[in-house]
């Protein structure tokens, strides 16, 4: 069983990711980060650059609308089964009758990044793009890919 | 004072050792430790960072990590951050050392919502040592800002493109420059480059040609006249003007004729307007 939905970016294609060392939110390129040519297992944080597997980077939302999803696709799955077991027992005629209330399935928004007050940067070693708050002389930027400081 | 690529080098291998404790499970916690401990210990810039805030203080590590009470071990945190650090650093090295514990046993040794093992070290490294890691990780990116605004100070690189004055530069302090531009001699010259040129031009009325060929002829002599008149030179940079505007975007004809290019015209323009100005 396989549920999927899609991340709409920002006006230039940017998605949004979140740290899960600082969680500090920062915007990659999809098109980069889906890229099949240039594939990658961990991400470093820009902020603090501490690196760990990419899908510990998605963002809560992300997180939030999986669960959601998830769990609206196991009510479905257990409205069907108890809508079939009712029936199935209703129809016997017997002593014993059965009703039930279908479970009710939680609301899932549409995920889609706004620009925001980002800078855009490019890696001067791995040439992919990314966007960080910067404030120029007072912090360091890390490539999201390949970890060195920009 | 570790130059620039030493300072990257050694930034990257620290996050990387340092995002490896944090990442730990009960496999590898010990050696992620372990290794850890040895980098900073081994590393001049990284020990000495540390040296600076933590060699002359004295500061039981239990006061901040209280493991020793018989009942689940907690956190108490000292309010200063060199205290702070002294104590993160004592209870790496008694981990390491200590015959008679691990990652896994101080783990276990507090109490977590979290009944997973994997999780339980996770979350210990991140409250026992990560204000440790981002100590040193920010110190080493200052010193590399620092080193970088250094290197930049030491040298200024500058393009230039065409130029058609003077100009003055260095690193530092103030440059005192009076410069006067005389326009007269490049002026005169453009004028006289497309004068020549009109006669190679086609598709354009002799009317429109003559027109502007009296309009060149005023502006050179007012230039060369010892009291230009302003309104003798508008009057012709008008003409000018408006004969470009008719040949480029009514007739759709080029004003490259011979040697003259687009540029030549509006560089005149460009100059006897700014003649103008001076009067």
């Amino acid at each position: 069983m396989e549920i999927s939905f899609t991340i709409q970016g920002d006006s230039e294609g940017y998605v949004t990711f979140e740290c899960p060392f600082c969680g500090s939110e920062f915007k990659l390129q999809a098109g980069e980060y889906q890229s099949d040519d240039e594939p990658f297992e961990d991400l470093f944080c820009p902020y603090c650059g501490l690196t760990k597997e990419k899908n510990a980077f998605l963002s809560s939302e992300v997180i939030e609308k999986a669960q959601a999803l998830a769990y609206n696709y196991a009510m479905e799955e257990l409205n069907k089964a108890f809508g079939k077991m009712t029936k199935s027992i209703n129809r016997s005629k017997g002593l014993i009758k059965m009703t039930y209330k279908p479970l009710k399935k939680v609301a899932t928004k549409e995920l889609k990044d706004k620009d925001t007050a980002e800078t855009e940067f490019e890696c001067s070693c791995c040439n992919r793009h990314m966007k960080v708050l910067y404030c120029a002389g007072a912090s360091k930027v890390f490539c999201p890919y390949c970890g060195v400081d920009i | 004072m570790s130059n620039l690529t030493e300072l990257r080098k050694l930034s990257l291998e620290f996050r990387r050792l340092s995002s490896n404790l944090l990442n730990s499970n009960i496999d590898n916690a010990d050696v992620n430790l372990s290794r850890f401990l040895k980098y900073i210990n081994e590393n001049n810039t990284i020990s000495a960072i540390l040296n600076e805030r933590i060699s002359d203080i004295d500061y039981d590590f239990k006061q901040c990590f209280l493991i020793d009470t018989g009942d689940w071990a907690e956190f108490n945190f000292p309010d200063d951050e060199n205290l702070h650090l002294k104590a993160q650093y004592d209870y790496m090295t008694f981990i390491v050392t200590s015959e008679e514990t691990n990652v896994r046993h101080q783990a276990m040794s507090y109490s977590w919502s979290d009944r997973n093992i994997n999780n339980q070290i996770q979350k210990f490294a991140d409250k026992a040592f990560k204000p440790l890691i981002d100590f040193i990780n920010d110190q080493i990116s200052m010193e590399m800002i620092v080193v970088e605004d250094t290197a930049k100070s030491a040298s200024i690189v500058q393009h230039f493109g065409d130029n058609y004055g003077t100009i003055n530069t260095q690193g530092s302090g103030e440059i005192n420059s009076q410069n006067t531009v005389n326009l007269n001699s490049d002026i005169l010259k453009l004028s006289e480059k497309i004068l020549t040129s009109l006669s190679d031009m086609t598709d354009v009325s002799e009317d429109a040609i003559e027109d502007v060929k009296d309009d060149l002829e005023s502006v050179a002599e007012q230039v060369k006249s010892p009291i230009p008149k302003k309104s003798r030179l508008q009057k012709a940079l008008n003409g000018i003007r408006k004969f470009v505007f008719d040949v480029t975007n009514k007739a759709a004809i080029t004003l490259v004729a011979g040697a003259v290019t687009n540029a030549d015209w509006n560089n005149l323009i460009e100059q006897i307007e700014q003649f103008i100005q001076t009067l």
